[in-house]
């Protein structure tokens, strides 16, 4: 039986496994550690997922999605093509792909799985990640939050001991998590992140500026043309070190613009996002009871984190340079795996111990003295370790009240309006005065998430026990079963042409993307392939292939792989 | 509970020891197989670790303190030869010229920033637009924390400077003063983005004062609560969003259908008080008519009324249905029961969703 480590992320997604007592990555089916996570639809309807679709995401945008990741845990729905999905549904996709691969790798059976979620996660949004995996058709073992992988992953690797500051910026996310490593035991000590800042938002908040520098409505430019916009913007992003000023020219419907990036004009847009970065690090800090020189080292994960600027800035607050001795992106997938390990008892990891901590308060409404309804009652705060089991008091509110509702809720905030709603609980109270009954609340709260309300009313001694599980508008057993099915009988492109379909994909993108001479250079390298395609001999693709790999990679100016 | 008892280990100040005894029972005590017990491990590690740093802490201050009795007998036998010592040594670090060119930079950017952050204070037309804010966020001094944080509090204080201003003038001229007098919530929430003072309480609280204090960072809390978030289309790439119900908004919709249902479980309370008395009247003027009609009437209410009551109770779609004749009937009694069937119909309608069927 073997439980694949899973980091599912918001830009890639990475997997790893145990093979032969040993920590292995698993190459998806180009041979590529990281798998993008986007989805398509092709014109039969078929499902791609990765580079394909990451591909045709610039010439088809309408057909292909990127960063579903951030609608997880929401009711929205996303139109591809003719069909219509949930972003679980999406995430499946992905899920599924990548098990694919693990099977192939291993040559057995994959039916378990450890997920890793950003540990600033809330709960739907946990259990959307939960319910992605079943409808991939693994059982998920664990949900693991993703600073404490690569926590974990850097402490396995170093056998360090001491307190670290975790910095994960990825795709869509950032958390923050201290952890300290002694005697062979992580303790997780505070975690704490944004759920909406992440290396998508510089691009967003370059592409912006630039149209409004250009005086020009986003909104007025077609889909496509927008994309390949982006697609710049990204590749811009990522060698923004390099480049002093540098003329880009871009197509919008028609005109051609130019514009002009360079450093300066970088660092303007960056700095309202970086200072975004110092608040979750001060409450991390601030929860774990910490001074920031108390902090032995602070680890970088994420693609993000390579941007200079952020490194600089974290130098600065911490008054030394962080590490990465691990590549960034695969350090969550690496960790998920040992988590895997963890839960299969491989002999390795025999004497390490994991504590991690809810990084949400999680409590429930109550009325405040003058009788207004709407008030937060924190009953687990916020970095408690888990597994967890507290209890509250309340008493009723009003007189001849006979039934008493426990809506739970997770969050900060003093309105529960503003938290997130998880569920509620509704028992029967004897009638009495106002303040009369009592009735005790107690939340328990599990390493995999799993919430617990019990209560029990004092005067009577009546127990009433609810498993919160489906928040409002989540899909039910039954529902789980029945998208399932539904989602089985969607066809998955072909594995083999996956390697051709790419190249085809990438060629495509590069054609609609390129001006002038390139375009047709471009053009011929594809009718050529195409060619030797039509002759459906094997030697000659294969052969063909690489060469065509190579022309293309050639003529690729952008970088975003 | 004794918490070196749990631990197995004897009362010590080691922290190092207390961290190994801790790994010791923790790979027994396994958190997911025992949750309970590792529980009770937790607040026994951490609440050793806490006796351990007191101890060491109120050591290491009579350690102090024992020095400094000692050195105060010291220094007056030799204060003289003293003087010349330290004389040399409180002499400060020297920066050397590149360092100190590089303060003066950042000093004279500073001021620059305070000047500019004055400048738009001042003006009371640019004062609550965020583009003249914007300067802020575009200067890469503003992410040295040291900076930051004392431009943030130069700039709380004048805000309330400004707003105090305003709080101290007449009623009259407060009504008649331009609608830009003071900084208002968004531009507050704006630069609390800036300068995070929501979480600088305690500084601010330091430097500026309770006062301003109490008057500003409610007005944070209260904006920072009425953000709204994204727009879903915004935040992916590719495909088309078709837009859920928003989980605040459904969760509002419950907030207002109870309330709704308890709306109507009053109003069936304070009906059943005016009906009895109704009925206590009619019961009385019908005594010696031998009138029919008022027993009818009689009859029918009571039946309505428990049919009333049961719907409320059971909350199921059949007397949900049911009670919407009754409410019609209340309507046509002028003028009390309009009033009432009127609010019955309202709340009815909003309660709808939360009938099982």
């Amino acid at each position: 039986m073997t439980i694949l480590g899973i980091d599912l992320g918001t830009t890639n997604s990475a997997c790893s496994v145990w093979k032969n007592g040993e920590l292995v990555s698993v190459p998806n089916r180009l041979g590529e550690f990281l798998t993008p996570s986007v989805v398509g639809v092709d014109s039969n309807g078929d499902i791609s997922v990765g580079s394909v679709a990451k591909q045709k995401l610039i010439v088809q945008p309408s057909n292909n999605i990127s960063l579903f990741k951030r609608l997880m845990g929401t009711e929205h729905k996303i139109k591809l093509g003719k069909r219509t999905f949930s972003a679980p549904e999406l995430s499946s996709f992905v899920i599924r792909s990548l098990i694919e691969d693990a099977e192939v790798f291993l040559n057995s059976n994959v039916t378990e799985a450890v997920i890793s979620v950003p540990a600033y996660f809330n709960e739907n949004q946990r259990q959307a990640t939960k319910i992605a995996g079943e409808l991939a058709g693994v059982k998920v073992r664990r949900l693991i939050n993703e600073p404490t992988a690569a926590a974990m992953a850097y402490g396995l690797n170093d056998r360090q001991e001491g307190t670290f500051m975790i910095l994960d910026m990825g795709g869509g996310t950032f958390d923050v998590s201290i952890l300290e490593y002694f005697e062979g035991v992580m303790e997780v000590h505070a975690s704490a992140g944004d759920n909406s800042l992440g290396g998508e938002d510089f691009v967003d908040a370059m592409v912006d500026s630039m149209f409004r520098e250009l005086d020009k409505d986003k909104g007025s430019v077609s889909p496509g043309a927008l994309q390949k916009v982006y697609l710049k913007m990204e590749s811009v992003k990522r060698k923004i070190d390099q480049i002093e000023e540098e003329k880009l020219t871009f197509e919008l419907d028609g005109d051609v613009v130019e514009f002009t990036v360079s450093q300066p004009w970088f660092e303007k847009i960056a700095t309202p996002l970086l200072l975004k970065v110092k608040k979750p690090i001060q409450y991390a800090l601030s929860d774990a009871n910490l001074v920031s020189t108390e902090i032995d080292d602070i680890i970088l994960v994420g693609g993000a984190t390579r941007l200079k600027h952020f490194r600089s800035m974290v130098a600065r607050l911490f008054g030394k340079f962080p590490s990465c001795s691990i590549d960034p992106d695969i350090v969550v997938g690496f960790g998920a795996g040992i988590q895997a390990g963890l839960m299969e008892r491989n002999k390795a990891l025999e004497d390490i111990v994991l504590t991690d901590v809810c990084p949400f308060t999680l409590g429930t409404e109550v009325n405040d003295d003058n009788g207004t309804p709407g008030f937060f009652l924190p009953i687990i705060e916020r970095n408690t370790v888990v597994p967890v089991s507290l209890e509250r008091t309340v008493v009723t509110s009003y007189d001849n009240q006979g039934e008493l509702t426990v809506r739970v809720f997770q969050g900060e905030n003093r309105q529960v309006a503003q938290n997130v709603f998880l569920g509620l609980v509704s028992v029967k109270v004897p009638k009495d005065k106002r303040g009369a009954q009592a009735a005790r609340i107690r939340y328990s709260y599990d390493s995999n998430g799993l919430l617990e309300v019990d209560i029990t009313i004092v005067s009577t001694g009546k127990t009433y026990n609810k498993v919160i599980e489906n928040a409002p508008g989540m899909l039910s057993s039954d529902d789980i079963q029945r998208t399932k099915e539904k989602l089985a009988k969607i066809k998955f492109h072909p594995r083999e042409d996956e390697e051709v379909s790419a190249l085809l994909a990438k060629g495509e993108r590069m054609y609609a993307t390129a001006l002038g001479d390139k375009r047709e250079q471009i053009a011929s390298i594809l009718s050529e392939f195409e060619k030797v395609l039509d002759k459906q001999q094997a030697t000659e693709i294969k052969k063909a292939k690489s060469t065509v790999k190579e022309l293309l990679e050639q003529l690729d100016g952008e970088e975003w792989f | 509970m004794d918490c070196w008892k749990i631990l197995e280990i004897s009362h010590t100040q080691d922290l190092k020891a207390i961290k190994r005894a801790y790994a010791k029972k923790l790979k027994i005590v396994r958190p997911d197989e025992n949750p309970e017990e590792f529980q009770n491990l937790h607040v026994a590690y951490k609440q050793a670790q806490h006796l351990a740093k007191q101890a060491l802490a109120e050591h290491a201050q009579q350690a102090v303190d024992a020095q400094q009795e000692s050195e105060d007998n010291h220094q007056t036998d030799d204060a003289n030869e003293d003087e010349g010592a330290s004389s040399t040594e409180s002499g400060q670090h020297h920066l050397t010229p590149e360092e100190l060119e590089t303060q003066e930079y950042v000093q004279k950017q500073f001021n620059e920033l305070v000047e500019k952050c004055n400048s738009v204070l001042a003006e009371p037309e640019k004062r609550n637009r965020t583009e003249e804010w914007q300067f802020l966020t575009e200067s890469v001094l503003m992410l040295d924390h040291q900076i930051n944080s004392h431009l943030g509090i130069h700039v709380f204080n004048e805000i309330f400077k400004v707003n105090n201003e305003f709080k101290q003038l007449s009623k009259h001229k407060r009504k008649y003063s331009s609608p830009n007098a003071t900084v208002k919530k968004a531009t507050l929430v704006y630069l609390n983005h800036v300068f995070n003072w929501s979480l600088e309480t305690n500084n601010l609280r330091y430097y500026v004062g309770d006062e301003a204090c109490q008057m500003l960072l409610p007005v944070i809390w209260e904006g920072q609560d009425q953000e709204t978030t994204d727009d879903p289309q915004q935040v992916v790439k590719g495909g088309e969003i078709i837009q859920g119900k928003n989980r605040r908004n459904a969760l509002e919709e419950f907030g207002a259908a109870s309330h709704a249902i308890d709306k109507i479980n009053d109003l069936f309370f304070f009906l059943l008080l005016i009906l009895s008395f109704m009925l206590a009247v009619a019961a009385l003027l019908s005594y010696n008519e031998q009138n029919y009609i008022h027993t009818a009437f009689f009859v029918t209410s009571v039946g309505y009324l428990i049919l009333q009551w049961q719907g409320m109770k059971k909350r199921h779609i059949v007397a949900y249905y049911c009670m919407w004749p009754f409410s019609v009937l209340l309507l046509l009694s002028f003028p009390l029961g309009t009033i009432i069937g009127g609010i019955f119909l309202v709340n009815l309608n909003r309660a709808r969703p939360y009938f099982k069927s």
